[in-house]
């Protein structure tokens, strides 16, 4: 089965939008004297997703989305989420 | 836009007419991240300012209370060392697109007319960046810090004549450790942001005048303009949230820690290094031909190559701006930033020490001819290939072929950084003269073949010249 | 017909891209302004904790009954091999401490070439120029008659240093009436080199390498 390929585009902005949503939300709860490095990564992945969220929602069609930069950004954030837990010391 | 927003929108610009200046269409051409670097060097001041504010809240610059409030700032302020940490990386990342855009900015010929005070303001800007370098630096009291900065005001009283002196005594005053901390804060924070932002005001408002430069290799057709809105502003604010992310990566990843305090005791124990961008004029200083009263000549020099650089407008009066048809100016141009590099890297691997007359000249001449030989080489094929006479897919291709992927620029990256460690390392620790010619000339090779193929490929945006070799 | 890479999304899908673009942008904005709130925190401990004090040796210098005016007291610090002049000058001074803010250290090795100078109250002659006469209350370098006001904070006032001496940053105890060296004002040492030193190739600037930090009182009386 063959995905609608606009509806990738949409499903990936969408998700990109929930994600800024989350911590955008969350960085307003962490304590900035003990946990800096914490708050640092979550803003890392906040630009790093936003990048990517005007990068895809503003090519003209599917074909124009280069998928390389797609896979760069997701590895990223996903780089950049994993040390902001490990900088949390493991708890949530 | 939706109506009420356009009709706001067209209310305000009525006004004060923006969408006919700033936000003016452009140049499709100009979605090309080169184009930015000045753009992110603003972001980049805009962020020193934003975390220099902040930490200013905490910051007292005295002798005796520099360090503590520095090192209260890094424990005891929330987000204070996430806050000083991006502060100084993003310095760093100042003065690197500091380089880069002037590299793109000279290699692309865009001081000509009628650019040329833009390249001289450019220039001025490029110190006043050095400036903020070299004042912020002492600021927080460290061993580290203030022995390199009392290395370069060293350096700066030695230039010739009355200028050394006068120079010294302006930015550090009579010589006591509190006047210099005193003035150089005040440079720091409020004398250098007003220059700059200044020569930045003029800076943009010729931009406005003048456009940005067509790509140095000409356009092939109709120029297509974007709007300025979304297209523009959608690209910068991607190339800014790309810069930013990095930075504040970095910062994550390598938070500062702070070197022990200023005293007597510990400066004894410590060679001072001025910091990294300095460490290639330090370098020239540490030639044993330039020991003693001729370190006034090596100051001289390195000032004398400034100001040929901050008037190249004026020296270099030729129309050509294509680099493929410059073989003399773009090598000069590779001359000069592969010397910087390979100044720089042997500067920091060998701190304190004197350079003998034969490893000094060994380094920088074998450097320029090297690269003058390889860049003779590589106009001549070029020559050839757009003639005729050589087969484009043969050696013109494989001349483009590491940077047709990313795996291999980056091999390429990688490789210039090793040529650039191991050149220096080779000067000092081969006692024969002969093999250390021969290494250096190998690495030199490799080094300078990549980079002759970079520059005329990636910097300079060439349709033209790929098609011939198709 | 294949549209380039900068022309804009096809219409229908053109507003639902718009409002996730908008709606994302200022999730980044409001993320990126949580910075704010660090203006909003108080810190947990006082700001300006004189840390500093602790790198610089607190070296008692004597009592205050033990100094007469304008008879200057010869010590070390912050290194066994960097000399000071400990004096009381009678009238108000910069830099001044004690009861009648008259009492002031100053390094004793001159700023020019390094030779240890002469305190000259006012009025005195040097013993190696008997026809001058001082015309403040100074100290006086016998090697090139360089000049330092010691009622004005050591500010050059004759001769070749190029520099005020650093002064030692004195702390009176009232109660016990006690002196006490805390650090330097500018520890801008010209060359130390072997005490009694007049040697006019001493290193420039800062070299104070191969120095002892004291540990104790060395008060010695000016011959």
């Amino acid at each position: 089965m063959r995905l609608h390929e606009e509806g990738v585009r949409v499903l990936l902005s969408a998700t990109l939008v929930v994600f800024l949503a989350v911590f955008a939300v969350y960085s307003w709860f962490v304590d900035l004297l003990s946990s800096q490095r914490e708050f640092g990564a979550v803003l890392t992945a906040e630009l790093v997703a936003f990048a990517m969220l005007v990068y895809v929602s503003t090519k003209p069609d599917y074909d124009a989305v280069k998928k390389s930069w797609v896979l760069t950004g997701c590895i990223a954030l996903a780089l950049f989420l994993t040390l902001a837990f490990f900088f949390s010391g493991g708890q949530p | 836009m939706s109506r009420p927003v356009r009709k706001i929108a067209e209310w305000i610009d009525s006004r004060v007419g923006i969408t006919n200046t700033m936000l003016r269409p452009g140049p499709e051409y100009s979605l090309n991240v080169f184009y930015w670097l000045g753009a992110l060097m603003v972001m980049a001041f805009l962020l020193q300012g934003l975390t220099g504010l902040l930490m200013l809240l905490y910051y007292t610059p005295t002798v005796t209370e520099a360090y503590s409030s520095t090192l209260f700032i890094i424990k005891y302020v929330p987000l204070g060392n996430l806050l000083e940490t991006i502060h100084l990386y993003s310095a760093y990342a100042m003065i690197l697109l500091a380089f880069m855009h002037l590299m793109r900015g000279y290699f692309a010929s865009v001081q000509k007319k009628p650019r040329e005070f833009m390249w001289v303001v450019g220039m001025l800007m490029g110190l006043v960046v050095l400036g903020f370098g070299l004042t912020g630096y002492l600021l927080p009291w460290t061993v580290v810090s203030k022995s390199a900065t009392d290395v370069t005001i060293g350096m700066i009283s030695f230039l010739p004549g009355q200028l050394g002196p006068a120079l010294k005594f302006l930015i550090a005053g009579p010589g006591s450790d509190t006047s210099e901390l005193a003035r150089f804060f005040d440079l720091h924070v409020v004398l250098l942001p007003a220059v700059f932002v200044v020569l930045l005001v003029f800076k943009m408002y010729m931009f406005e005048i003048h456009g940005a430069a067509e790509p140095a290799t000409g356009v092939k057709g109709k120029v297509r303009n974007i709007p300025w809105f979304p297209n523009i502003l959608v690209y910068f604010s991607m190339l800014s949230a790309i810069f930013l992310a990095l930075l504040v990566a970095v910062s994550v990843v390598f938070p500062i820690s702070l070197p022990p305090e200023f005293n007597p005791a510990t400066a004894s124990a410590y060679t001072p290094q001025p910091e990294w961008y300095f460490l290639w004029v330090y370098q020239i200083l540490k030639f044993s031909v330039f020991e003693g009263p001729s370190i006034t000549a090596a100051l001289a020099l390195v000032s004398v190559l400034l100001a040929l650089l901050i008037l190249l407008p004026f020296l270099d009066r030729r129309r050509e701006r294509n680099p493929a048809r410059r073989p003399i100016y773009t090598t000069l141009g590779l001359i000069a930033v592969v010397e910087v590099l390979v100044l720089t890297v042997w500067g920091y691997l060998t701190p304190g020490q004197v350079i003998p007359d034969s490893d000094a000249v060994i380094v920088t001449v074998g450097v320029a001819v090297v690269i003058s030989i390889m860049s003779w080489i590589t106009y001549r094929t070029r020559e050839q290939v757009a003639l005729g006479l050589v087969r484009a897919r043969s050696f013109a291709a494989f001349m483009g072929t590491p940077f047709r992927t990313p795996a291999l620029t980056g091999a390429f990256v990688i490789l210039l950084a090793f040529s650039s460690a191991s050149f220096a390392t080779f000067a000092n620790l081969i006692a024969s003269p002969w093999s250390t010619i021969f290494f250096s000339s190998l690495t030199i090779a490799i080094l300078s073949f990549l980079a002759m193929v970079f520059v005329i490929r990636q910097l300079v945006i060439s349709r033209g010249l790929r098609e011939v070799e198709r | 017909m294949k549209r380039k890479g900068n022309d804009p999304p096809e219409p229908s899908r053109r507003d639902l891209f718009k409002i996730l673009l908008v709606a994302g942008s200022t999730f980044m904005v409001a993320a990126v302004a949580s910075v704010f709130r660090f203006l909003t925190y108080i810190p947990t401990a006082s700001p300006n904790q004189p840390a500093t004090q602790l790198a610089w040796p607190r070296i008692r210098l004597g009592n205050i009954d033990s100094l007469q005016l304008l008879k200057p007291l010869r010590f070390n610090y912050p290194l066994v091999n960097t000399p000071n002049i400990l004096v009381k000058l009678g009238v108000k001074a910069e830099n001044g401490v004690g009861p009648d803010g008259d009492i002031v250290a100053y390094s004793n090795i001159c700023q020019h070439l390094g030779c240890y100078f002469g305190f000259q109250p006012s009025g005195s002659s040097p013993p190696c120029n008997a026809s001058f006469q001082a015309p403040v209350t100074e100290g006086y370098c016998c090697c090139h008659g360089g000049q330092y006001d010691f009622t004005q904070g050591a500010k050059v006032i004759g001769g070749p240093p190029p520099r005020p001496v650093p002064s030692v940053q004195l702390d009176y105890d009232s109660a016990t009436g006690d002196i006490y060296a805390v650090a330097m004002s500018a520890p801008t040492i010209f060359g130390h080199g072997p005490p009694g030193t007049t040697d006019p190739q001493s290193v420039l600037n800062y070299d104070l390498q191969g120095g002892d930090v004291v540990t104790q009182q060395t008060l010695l009386s000016e011959a």
